[in-house]
Parts: structure tokens; C-alpha cells; sequence
């Protein structure tokens, strides 16, 4: 796997890494799954307040076991962002736990000072330090460039795709700390979407069962877009250096495996200049969360942020505010942008399947079984329908793949 | 007036006469061509100046060859005898002793039967040296002490003398004198000198002590007298030399809490790809672990790995390990041993709390040259020793990887322009420079470099060089006068990307002068004292831009100097049979010196950049600041009967250079740092008791010692710890106590055919971080595991000699596992799923057993081949259990994942091959 996260740790990240090698004759990796005794749910609270006319959002969850997916929200608290000059803005919860705010109303402002007070409806207060607003440079330059990846094991041959690359400068050198994420938004091929659809009676195979014609209006349409947002951490400092230059950082790489070079691809990067101590925070929950196996990794450790409870003092809260000057830049890469031969996935790959021209098992196959209907099958002389064709859902519908069939305004 | 002296040939005292060592010729200023032997002989003995010594049945048909005149005795002797089979030695008193076959090793004086041995002692032994005999060849010729035709005998006689090493004529202590006839013996006290009451009559005795070659004298007792040997360096012959450590020593000796192994049994342990480990094998006893299999540093009796003072030859090594852990960096054939101290410190050494990890240093055979080598896997080594001239002795040692081959031999792409490599070189020159001095000077050298993708390299390297004057004042005072110069440095640069490309220099620097001083006033004390001053000069991290474009920061830390100044003195005291008290004091004196700028931190407030209020500037040469103290080492050994005792000890001691490292093994860019303002010196207390006992007559040696231990000014690191080119170190880590305690159990099976032993070690150790706080504290306080905290660990070693040329060893580990830090739950942070650690070190890995073996194949015995070749078969880890070395977990955002990660887990078979010339 290639990592897709990188920071500039240091000498010793590569040292482990020669380590692992040394030893890799003999090593062996197998996965690991701890026996762990009840844990309290921590508090997370997880916000990031920008400078620019997005929304900013905070995040109230609660941590979750190894065996659960999804954390628990906590929905109906106050929320509430000041600033060191006497202002401040309550925050709106526009889903359950995230709340946002309104840039209308309340935008960070370069220069000054916020802190963010939350009451939860359990009754506990908390409270942030305070924060320092740093304006972020421009993002100098966002591009990409077609590579090749060597794999470790040299009988596969080498990945190739695109580095997505990122420049960042301050000539004024105010901004030294930074992170950076990223949405993506690909459009990919629909390769099924259904001409026809079925309705059955009840029970099916009695003469109540329909076949209609699916409108140009209702049609699917032959495109999806699927809007993807990272989940990496992405910082960089230029602490140790004599200018704030940050050259070929590497933001994403995407290899033919996906859909994403198959038609058009477009990557919007945020790149937010953050204060040292959100900087030190998000590397050492990078740190912990990508750690490598050597005894030479620093010993992991529980992280805490600036979040503290004031109703119950010393209680742990994780996350952290953060407060940030934004910037952010677009690029769009375009199939024909990627050398031949690239042979991006078209899309998901799909399976067709013929059904006789019978309710009863095309009821069965869509109702009970894992397919949707496409369209007839047809004789090739007259085109008469002789069959049904069935397809899997994620080739009839852009929903299933968490895309959306509506072009975007800018694409 | 002369007498040929036929068996009182054999009642010879050979009087090792340093200074003999220039031939004083005797010259002869007549022809005495054509004329019979016996005719010159007695001719040159009445003129007074030549005494000889033969049969007369050899020389009656010996004509004298003697083609110019005057000459010396010595041509005319080596013209005459040239066809015989006699040969001749003239030592400087004149006297010219014969012999058939092999010539007696130069400097002896014949005394004849009816001077009394006592006289003879008398006037050997003011010359200030004893009555020894070097040669094996002699040592079963009979020695007659007293006059048959004595009138005066008494049945009942006293044996005495002293033992002594040959080479640095210091007294040799617990040096085993053993009475074949008897079944019986007796050991040397710490002046080296014995005595037994005996009946006349006829004996062999043997004379042993451990590392040194056993010699025997057949002795015919007619009245008490004094027989005083030498022992010389053992040289191992191709014939077996049986090595037989002191039966009684665990018993006997006040010190506890000491382990040694000689490098023979560190030969039989399976190796891991055909490396013999020095430092490794010393996991195998009780007390020493490790955090994993891969990992450099021990820990002793709960100490960090920086806690232990690695001495090779006497001077400091400051990374003993090559390729960030994989093998010890000390080349097996250079090496005579190790002693490992884990209580009883003696007084002379100092600046650890853990441990003394003394490893000695071959001497070169002074007799024969030999160049030996081996091939494994890994490395290959070649040692050479031998005579220089007859007063100065030399060996050197170096070993070096195939790098490429290995790294070939890994198939893994990014790697492929990598290349690791490392070398050490070890070298010593022992000379005499006078019947009582010796100049002895060593040097030792290893190299680490490793290249990755051919823009990045690391490169570690240990030098030093340490030269020893000794000199004996009188048979009772003994001196060493040392230079030591030790450094450490590693360097990292690198070009991956041109504008952050750097170079990074870490460095330190030790000088020492010590002068050390043996005295045994009687029988019943040894006096160790002395003083020494160390000067430590470190460069903890110059970074620089490396290419033209770099745009990183130079950042170049302020040296640390310091200069540590120790006088001490301790006195070892038999007080009666049963009760002996070792007593030792050991003051330093530490000062940290400027140039230098410290931070002020806001009082009452944690130690947190925040806080950092100004810099008070220190000039320099300037004491920035000062520690110091007594250090107390006692100890007490209390006997109950001849195989059983008791010993107690306490023991101080200080460290003012600590590791600085926050990964549960020193990583390689750990970096030595002295102690500060802030970063206090670590104090060490231990008190230790146990209990002593040898059964089955002596083949068996039984031994529980338990300990606890006191740490002050230990320090952890906070989360995320900064530690590279970091001039504020004291904000990056909490200051605490540690505390550890434990049982120890060894069981030792000495024998003939089958060695080994037995140990099982229960220990605890834990840290508590001490400050007002939360920000300066770990785990809020409270007393938790550390890293090495493995409670329970059983080891068992084994060897079994099947023939002279066919041996088998076998080592088996158990151990509980090491405490982790692992994720208890996960939490959604910046879009991203995200691992919520437990609190330090909560968790355990599973715990962990090896069976390692190893067949040893000697060549044939063939004295005279030209090449002596054996071959070692080894198999590490034979069940092939995946060990675990370490648990992991990564969330790249999206899910979580742990791992746990097993270097060895499978059989690992190794087939070295060894020679020499």
C-alpha cells in the first residue's frame, strides 16, 4: 500500500524502514486484535475555524470500540465561538452532532483571537484555549504528474498514476505551520442505468405484474460524480528552514485502480496556515496512527488537545480547535491528460445476466435476489423482447456508489 | 670444586629473571679446541666465573670445537653441540645447564640440594621476583625442598608461596592450589600467597586460576619451604585445555551480583546467522534482558539500557551494537571474555547505575604467530596475533559484511540502491618495558554506514584508543596510570529532496586520566585506590543545508562540556574464615561548564516552552552547575560452612550522561546528554542478599539473590517528545523515580562434558513521574511499567561435548512480554477515523520462548596441519514461533487495523566456517 500521508519526520521514518528491510527475509505480519477490557466514551471535539465564506464546522462524538463502525453524535449542545475583541457567534447544528457556522454572519478575521465554548445537554462545560488567526498564503501551485511506484515485491509490476503535488510560499513568512485537505469530485461511467422498470402485484406471476418504460426525464443518465473528501493528515512546517517554501508536497496519488482518470477529475485543496500547537497536535495523532512496528517508533501515547472540561476538571477531551487562515485552489484532470495505455477502471465492473421473459423468477432475482432490471432483451432480427436483462445496482445507480447523477455547476 | 650436579639437575629453581632478557656473554679466553668437555668444564668453574650442569654420561665423548679465541662461552657451546642432541642455555649467573632434546627456556638459577630452599627463596625473592616455572616441559621434574640428610626433620611441613600473573607479576587471587595425592587444596588469599600444613613425602600440585594456564609442580618434601609460581596467559593449544573456573569462588568471593563468561562458552552458544554475540550471550543470564530480539542495549535488574558502562579493554563504548541492534560490535576473536557487575560495583568504576559490562581484550600469544578468520553469512573476520620480539606482544582483529550480497539477496525494489555495511577493528600492543613495567595500549574501532536509495545515508561510528602504564612497585603495590580517549559519532544526510536536503553531525567526545592502585598490606586486605578525571565535550546536533538550493535552517546546538572528578578507595577485608567485608567509598565531582545559555522558566508553572521567561548567559569555562556525592560500595559475605554462604551489599551510584531516547529500544539517532541545570544526575541505590551453595562437590553451584532498587531523577519522555536539535530538552521530558526489585535464581552445572545452567529471574521495575503538574506528568502520576518491565524470565544453557571434536549447545527462553501502549478505542478527528491510545504502557505482548541449537565440528587434531579449520551448524528459533517483537496499528483515516510483527518467525540455520594458520 502507499501511504498517501507523508510528513517530514525526520531521518528516523526512513531509517525504519531500511530496519524492515533488513529483516524482511524473515519477518512475518499477521493482524492483531487486542483483548480490551470496557472503556469509558471520551468527548471529541473536533473543530476548525477558517477565514474564508465557507462554512466552519464543529464536531461533537464520542470515541467508539474496535467493533464498532460509527461514533455516537451528540446533538442539541450550545456552540459557541468568540473572539478577543467581545464578539462571538452561536453555532448552527445543521446535522446531528456537526455544527456550523454561518460566514454571513460571523467570518474569522486575520489578527485575532478565538476560543470555542461548548455545553453539552448532559450538563458539562467545555472550553478551548485561545487561538491566533494566521493568514494563509495562496496556494503557489497544485499539479500532478504522471509516475511510476516500484513495488516492494519486484515480480508485481510498478504502480502508475498521478502525484498530485502541491507549492506552497509566504514571502512575509507569517505562516509556518500548515495542514492541508482535499475534496475530490470524479465523474465516472454509468454503464447499466435501467431503461425499464418493474412493478409486481401481489403476489407476482398472477397478471398484476407491469413492465413501464423509464422517461428521459426520470433516466439515470450515463455519468455519475462521486465527491470524495480525504481522511489523511496532511501537515508540513518550514520551522527549520530559512523561507517559508514548501515545494512538491505530496497531496494524492491516484493510480488506475479507480475511476477517477477514467473521464474528468478535479481535486479542490484547502490549505490552512495553523498555529505551532495545532501543528505539534496533528503530528503527534499522525505519529500514533502510523506507526510502523520498529522499536524505534516513539512509544504511542494518549493525545489530548486544548479542549478542556470546566464542569469536571481533568477529564479527557480529545480533538482540538483550531482556528486557520484558508486558502484554496482547483485543478481538473482530464482523460486525455493521462499517457495512453493508462487504462483507468471505467467505473464499477458489472455483470450482465439474461432472464426468460418470466415474472416469477425476474421477481425473484430483483425483489429476493441481488440484481435490478436494466432492460429487454431482444432478438437481434426484430428486436423483440425475448428475455430480461439484469444488472448489479451499483452499475444502474449512481446513489449506490454514494455519487450523484447532477453534473456539478463548475464541471 | 665442581660437582656435576646429575639429579640435582632436577632440584633446579627456575628464577624468572626479567631482566635476563640481554645475553651477557661469558668470555672464554682459552683455546680449548680438541680438548674433551668434562676437561672445560672443569677448567671454567675453578676459574669461578661459569658453573655447569649435566650427566656425565652425556658429555664423555664430546670434544670441544672452539675455532677462535677468546670467545663466548655461548659460540663455543653452539659450535660444539651443533650435531648433538644436547642443547645448552647460560643464564646470568654463569651457569650452563644441558639438556637432551629441547632447550630450557633461558633464566634459571640451579641451586643445589644442600642449599636450603628457604636461603634460596630468601635470595631469589629479593630480587623481587618469585621462584616460577614458565614451561610446561619442566613442570614435571621434581622439586626437592629440604635435605634428605637433613637431621633435623620433622614428619610434619609447611608449604607456602605466592602466585603471581607472569605477565604483570600482579599477585593472582582465588588462584586454586591443588594437591593430587590429598584430594585436597587450598586458594590464595589477596596478596596471592598459600600455605599448607602437609606430612613429607612426595606430591603433585596443580596450580589454577581462571583465564590463565594451569601449572603443576612435583614436589619431593623433605622440610617446609615456599614455591612461588607464575601463571602465564592461557594459550589455547589445539590439545583441550581444560579452563576450570574457581570451584568455590560463589562461595567464597564477597562480591555478589557479578556474572562471567569467558569467551569459549560464548563460542557454544547457537548463534543467531553465525554471529557471536558478546553482548547478546549475556542475556542469557540472570538479571539481563532486552526489550526485543532486534534490539541493541540490555537492561540489568531493571535499568535503562543507557544505564550500563560497556568497557572494552577499560575504555567506554558509546554504541555497542552494529546494524541499529543486530549483533553486538565486538569481534569474538579479540575477545578473552566478559565480566558483567550488576550489584557488587567495584569502587573503581563509576558513571552507571546499572551496570559494569567489562569486556577483556586478548593479549597476542607471545609465542607463535597465528592468523585465524571465520565466514558467516553476515561477515567475515580475520585475527592475527604473535610475538613482535620477545618482550612485546601484538593481536588485531577485523571483521567486516558482504552488504551487497545481502541486500541482493532482499527483494524489495525501493531497496535497491541501498546498501549497508559495517566494520570494526580492534588492535593491542602489550609491551615490557622493564622487569616491572608494562605499556599496554589498545584501540578499537567500528563503522556503521548505510546508503537508502542512494540519496540518503546514516553513518555511525565508535573510536577509541586507551594506553595503560603498570607498574609494580613491590610484590604488594601495584599501579596503572591509564589514558583513555573514547568518541562516538553519527551522521545523517540527506539529498531526497533538494530544498530540504541536510547534514546532521552528532558527536561526543570522553577523555579520561585514572590511576589505579592495588595494595594488599597482609594477608588479610586488598587496598583498591585511586582517582581519575573525565572531560566530556559533546556535539549534541549541528544540521546544515546540504545542496545549494536547501533552504533549511542551520541549527548548531551548544556544546555540552563537562569535567567529572573521582577519588576512591575501598579495602577488602577477610576478617576471619567465615567473614569477609568488602568496604568502598568512590567521591565525584561533576561540573557542567559553560559557554553556555540556559532558559529560566517561569517558577511555580510547568516546564513548558510557554514558560520560558529569559536565558541567563555563562561564560567560558564557566560552572553552570555542580553535582556531586559519595557513593557507597559494600558488601559482606558471611560462610556457614564450606559450601554455603551468605552476602549482603549496598550499593551507590551516579550517572551524569543519559541516553536520550523515547522509543522502546535506543533507537540509532539516540543522542548522549549530560547533565544540566534541569536534567538531573540519576542516582542509583540497590541493596542485595543472598545465598551461596555448591553441592555434589562443587560440579553443581546454586545461587538466589534478591534485590531492590531505588532510582532518582529518572527521566520519560512527554507525548510527541521532540529530541533532535532540541535545545530545550527539559521541557520534552518528566523528571521521576524509578524503582525495580527482584529474585534472582541460577543453578551452574560445571563438568567435564556437560555445562550449563539453569535460571529463572523474577523482577519488577516501574517509574512514577514527580511534579505538580499534569503537564509534567505521565499516566497522572502514578507508578506504571516500564518498557523492560518483564516480570518473569527463564533461561536455560546447555553444552555437551560428544567427543573432542563433536559438540552440541542448546539455549532455551521464556519471558513474559513487554508492556505496550495500544489503541483502547477509536474517534473521529479531522474527517478521519483515529486511534485513542491507552495510558502508558498498560498492555503486554504475548509472551516470548526461543530453543536455539547448535552442532560444533572441530577439524582434526593433526598438530601440524596447516590450516586448523571447524565448522558450526546453528539453528535459532527451532520451533519457528512467531515471536511477537511488536504490536502496531495504523489508521490511514479510514479504518484501523493492528498488526503484530515477528522478525524470526521461522527456524533460522546457519552454517559458519572457521579457520586458522
Amino acid at each position: 500500500m502507499v501511504s498517501e500521508a507523508h510528513i517530514v519526520t525526520g531521518p528516523l521514518t526512513w531509517m525504519i524502514t531500511l530496519l524492515v528491510v533488513i529483516t524482511s527475509m524473515t519477518r512475518c505480519i499477521e493482524p492483531f486484535e487486542p483483548e480490551i477490557p470496557e472503556y469509558d466514551k471520551t468527548l471529541v471535539v473536533d473543530g476548525l475555524f477558517t477565514d474564508g465564506d465557507t462554512p466552519s464546522r464543529v464536531t461533537l462524538s464520542n470515541s467508539f470500540g474496535f467493533d464498532e463502525d460509527a461514533p455516537s453524535f451528540v446533538s442539541g449542545a450550545l456552540v459557541i465561538i468568540e473572539d478577543d475583541m467581545g464578539g462571538s457567534t452561536t453555532l448552527d447544528e445543521v446535522e446531528e452532532g456537526i455544527y456550523e457556522t454561518d460566514p454571513l454572519q460571523y467570518m474569522g478575521q486575520e489578527g485575532t483571537s478565538y476560543r470555542l465554548l461548548v455545553s453539552t445537554p448532559a450538563g458539562d462545560r467545555f472550553e478551548s484555549s485561545w487561538e491566533f488567526l494566521q493568514g494563509s498564503p495562496p496556494i503557489e501551485q497544485l499539479d500532478y504528474e504522471f509516475i511510476e511506484i516500484e513495488q516492494n515485491d519486484p515480480t508485481e509490476p510498478p504502480v502508475f498514476g498521478a502525484q498530485i503535488r502541491l507549492d506552497t510560499r509566504d514571502e512575509e513568512g507569517g505562516a509556518t505551520f500548515f495542514s492541508w485537505d482535499f475534496e475530490e469530485i470524479y465523474e465516472f461511467e454509468l454503464p447499466h442505468a435501467p431503461r425499464i422498470r418493474a412493478e409486481f402485484g401481489s403476489p407476482p406471476g398472477r397478471g398484476s405484474d407491469f413492465i413501464f418504460e423509464i422517461s428521459n426525464e426520470e433516466f439515470e443518465g450515463l455519468r455519475c460524480w462521486k465527491t470524495e473528501k480525504s481522511r489523511q493528515l496532511l501537515i508540513a512546517s518550514t520551522e527549520n528552514q530559512t523561507e517559508s517554501v514548501i515545494q512538491d508536497f505530496d497531496i494524492k496519488f491516484i493510480d488506475n485502480s479507480t475511476p477517477r482518470l477514467f473521464i474528468r477529475y478535479s481535486i479542490l485543496v484547502n490549505q490552512y496556515a495553523i498555529s505551532k500547537e495545532y501543528y505539534d497536535n496533528i503530528r503527534k495523532i499522525f505519529e500514533v496512527n502510523q506507526t510502523t512496528g520498529s522499536l524505534f517508533d516513539p512509544i504511542p501515547n494518549e493525545i489530548f488537545g486544548n479542549i478542556t472540561n470546566v464542569t469536571n476538571e481533568g477529564a479527557p477531551v480529545l480533538g482540538y480547535f483550531g482556528v486557520a487562515g484558508k486558502s484554496q485552489k482547483r485543478i481538473f484532470i482530464n482523460r486525455e491528460d493521462a499517457p495512453d495505455g493508462f487504462g483507468a477502471t471505467r467505473g464499477p465492473s458489472c455483470e450482465l445476466q439474461t432472464i426468460p421473459l418470466n415474472f416469477i423468477s425476474l421477481f425473484d432475482q430483483i425483489e429476493r435476489g441481488p440484481f435490478v432490471l436494466q432492460d429487454y432483451a431482444r432478438d437481434l432480427l426484430f428486436g423483440n423482447p425475448v428475455g430480461y436483462i439484469l444488472t448489479m445496482p451499483v452499475c444502474a445507480s449512481c446513489a449506490v456508489s454514494d455519487a450523484t447523477n447532477q453534473r456539478p455547476d463548475f464541471w | 670444586m665442581m660437582r656435576i650436579l646429575i639429579l640435582i639437575m632436577m632440584t633446579f629453581f627456575m628464577v624468572l629473571d626479567l631482566s635476563s632478557q640481554d645475553k651477557t656473554s661469558h668470555v672464554v679466553d682459552e683455546n680449548y679446541n680438541g680438548r674433551s668437555f668434562e676437561e672445560m668444564a672443569r677448567d671454567l668453574s675453578e676459574q669461578g666465573e661459569l658453573q655447569f650442569f649435566y650427566f656425565s654420561g652425556w658429555v664423555r665423548d664430546i670434544t670441544i670445537k672452539q675455532s677462535i679465541a677468546p670467545t663466548s662461552i655461548d659460540e663455543i657451546l653452539t659450535e660444539t653441540l651443533v650435531d648433538t642432541d644436547y642443547k645448552f642455555v647460560v643464564n646470568d649467573n654463569g651457569q650452563v645447564i644441558l639438556s637432551i632434546g629441547e632447550a630450557i627456556k633461558s633464566a634459571f638459577t640451579v641451586v643445589d640440594s644442600a642449599d636450603y630452599v628457604d636461603e634460596v627463596v630468601a635470595t631469589t625473592t629479593s630480587t623481587g621476583a618469585g621462584i616460577t616455572s614458565q614451561l610446561e616441559n619442566l613442570s614435571t621434574e621434581w622439586i626437592i625442598l629440604g635435605d634428605p640428610s637433613s637431621p633435623e626433620q620433622k614428619p610434619q611441613v609447611k608449604l607456602s608461596g605466592y602466585v603471581t600473573n607472569i605477565d604483570t607479576g600482579e599477585p593472582l587471587e582465588g588462584a586454586l592450589i591443588y594437591i593430587e595425592e590429598l584430594k585436597t587444596g587450598t586458594a590464595t588469599d589477596s596478596a596471592g600467597y598459600y600455605e599448607m600444613d602437609m606430612r613429607q613425602g612426595r606430591y603433585s600440585i596443580s596450580y589454577q586460576s581462571i583465564g590463565l594456564k594451569e601449572s603443576n609442580r612435583k614436589i619431593q618434601l623433605y622440610a617446609g619451604g615456599q614455591v612461588d609460581v607464575a601463571l602465564g596467559e592461557l594459550v589455547l593449544n589445539i590439545e583441550e585445555v581444560v579452563v576450570r573456573a574457581f570451584k568455590k569462588d560463589n562461595v567464597d568471593n564477597v562480591q555478589m551480583g557479578v556474572e562471567a563468561l569467558s569467551i569459549e562458552t560464548i563460542k557454544e552458544l547457537p548463534s543467531l546467522m553465525g554471529e557471536v554475540d558478546i553482548v547478546r550471550s549475556a542475556l542469557m543470564l540472570p538479571g539481563v534482558q532486552s526489550v526485543g530480539e532486534f534490539s541493541s542495549g540490555i537492561n540489568v535488574r531493571g535499568g535503562g539500557a543507557d544505564q550500563n558502562l560497556i568497557l572494552i579493554n577499560g575504555a567506554p563504548v558509546f554504541n555497542a551494537s552494529h546494524l541499529f541492534g543486530f549483533s553486538s560490535s565486538f569481534s569474538p576473536d579479540v575477545v578473552e571474555g566478559f565480566e558483567l557487575y550488576k550489584s557488587s560495583i567495584p569502587v573503581k568504576y563509576g558513571g552507571r547505575i546499572s551496570s559494569v559490562l567489562e569486556i577483556d581484550m586478548k593479549e597476542g600469544d607471545d609465542e607463535r604467530w597465528t592468523l585465524r578468520g571465520g565466514i558467516s553469512p553476515i561477515t567475515s573476520r580475520i585475527t592475527a596475533e604473535g610475538p613482535i620480539n620477545d618482550r612485546t606482544t601484538f593481536i588485531a582483529s577485523g571483521r567486516a559484511t558482504y552488504s551487497d550480497w545481502i541486500l541482493g539477496r532482499i527483494q524489495n525494489a525501493s531497496f535497491r540502491n541501498s546498501k549497508a555495511n559495517y566494520q570494526d577493528f580492534t588492535a593491542r600492543v602489550k609491551t615490557k618495558i622493564a622487569k616491572n613495567d608494562f605499556l599496554d595500549v589498545s584501540t578499537y574501532v567500528s563503522n556503521d554506514a548505510f546508503r537508502l536509495n542512494g540519496d540518503t545515508t546514516f553513518a555511525y561510528q565508535n573510536f577509541n584508543v586507551i594506553a595503560n602504564y603498570q607498574h609494580s612497585f613491590s610484590d604488594r603495590l601495584f599501579g596503572t596510570l591509564s589514558l583513555i580517549h573514547s568518541q562516538y559519532r553519527f551522521n545523517v544526510d540527506s539529498e531526497q529532496q533538494p530544498l530540504t536536503s541536510f547534514d546532521l553531525f552528532y558527536k561526543i567526545r570522553y577523555s579520561e586520566a585514572k590511576a589505579h592502585f592495588s595494595y594488599a598490606p597482609d594477608e588479610k586486605h586488598q587496598v583498591n585506590y585511586g582517582l581519575n578525571i573525565v572531560h566530556y565535550n559533546l556535539s549534541p546536533g549541528d544540521f546544515q543545508p546540504k545542496l545549494n538550493e536547501s533552504v533549511v535552517q542551520p541549527v548548531s546546538l551548544e556544546n555540552e562540556k563537562a569535567i567529572e572528578g573521582s577519588i576512591y578507595i575501598s579495602d577488602q577485608w577477610e576478617v576471619s574464615d567465615k567473614l569477609s567485608v568488602y568496604g568502598g567509598l568512590r567521591y565525584t565531582l561533576y561540573s557542567f561548564l559553560g559557554p553556555r545559555s540556559v532558559f529560566d522558566y517561569r517558577p511555580d508553572a510547568p516546564r513548558l516552552e510557554s514558560n520560558i521567561i529569559g536565558t541567563t548567559e555563562f561564560g567560558n569555562g564557566e560552572i553552570v552547575k555542580q553535582y556531586g556525592g559519595l557513593e557507597y560500595r559494600t558488601s559482606l559475605r558471611y560462610g556457614i560452612d564450606d559450601n554455603t554462604s551468605v552476602k549482603a551489599s549496598f550499593n551507590r551510584n551516579r550517572q551524569y550522561l543519559s541516553m536520550l531516547f523515547n522509543s522502546a529500544t535506543v533507537s540509532p539517532t539516540a543522542t548522549w546528554k549530560l547533565s544540566d541545570t534541569y536534567i538531573k544526575p540519576q542516582t542509583g541505590d540497590q541493596i542485595s542478599i543472598g545465598i551461596f551453595k555448591n553441592l555434589l562437590d562443587d560440579k553443581l553451584e546454586l545461587s538466589v539473590e534478591g534485590y531492590y532498587k531505588k532510582i532518582q531523577n529518572m527521566v520519560d519522555y512527554k507525548a510527541g517528545a521532540e529530541l533532535a536539535l532540541n535545545d530545550h530538552i527539559e521541557t520534552d521530558v518528566v523528571n521521576g523515580e524509578g524503582r525495580a526489585y527482584g529474585v534472582e535464581v541460577l543453578l551452574k552445572k560445571n563438568g567435564r562434558k556437560l555445562n550449563g545452567w539453569l535460571s529463572y529471574t523474577f523482577s519488577r521495575t516501574r517509574f512514577r513521574s514527580q511534579s505538580e503538574f499534569p503537564e509534567d506528568q505521565i499516566n497522572e502520576g502514578d507508578w506504571f511499567a516500564t518498557n523492560f518491565d518483564k516480570p518473569h524470565d527463564f533461561s536455560f544453557v546447555g553444552y555437551y561435548k560428544i567427543s573432542r571434536r563433536v559438540s552440541v549447545s542448546s539455549n532455551m527462553i521464556y519471558s513474559t512480554g513487554r508492556p505496550v501502549t495500544i489503541p483502547v478505542a477509536k474517534y473521529l478527528f479531522a474527517n478521519g477515523t483515529r486511534l485513542q491510545y491507552s495510558r502508558r504502557n498498560e498492555f503486554r505482548v504475548p509472551d516470548q520462548f526461543r530453543w536455539d541449537l547448535s552442532l560444533n565440528l572441530e577439524g582434526n587434531h593433526k598438530r601440524n596441519k596447516l590450516a586448523h579449520s571447524s565448522w558450526s551448524l546453528s539453528v535459532y528459533n527451532v520451533t519457528g514461533r512467531k515471536n511477537v517483537y511488536s504490536v502496531y496499528f495504523v489508521s490511514d483515516g479510514s479504518d484501523a487495523q493492528g498488526y503484530r510483527l515477528s522478525i524470526f518467525g521461522r527456524p533460522i540455520v546457519t552454517l559458519t566456517y572457521n579457520f586458522r594458520f
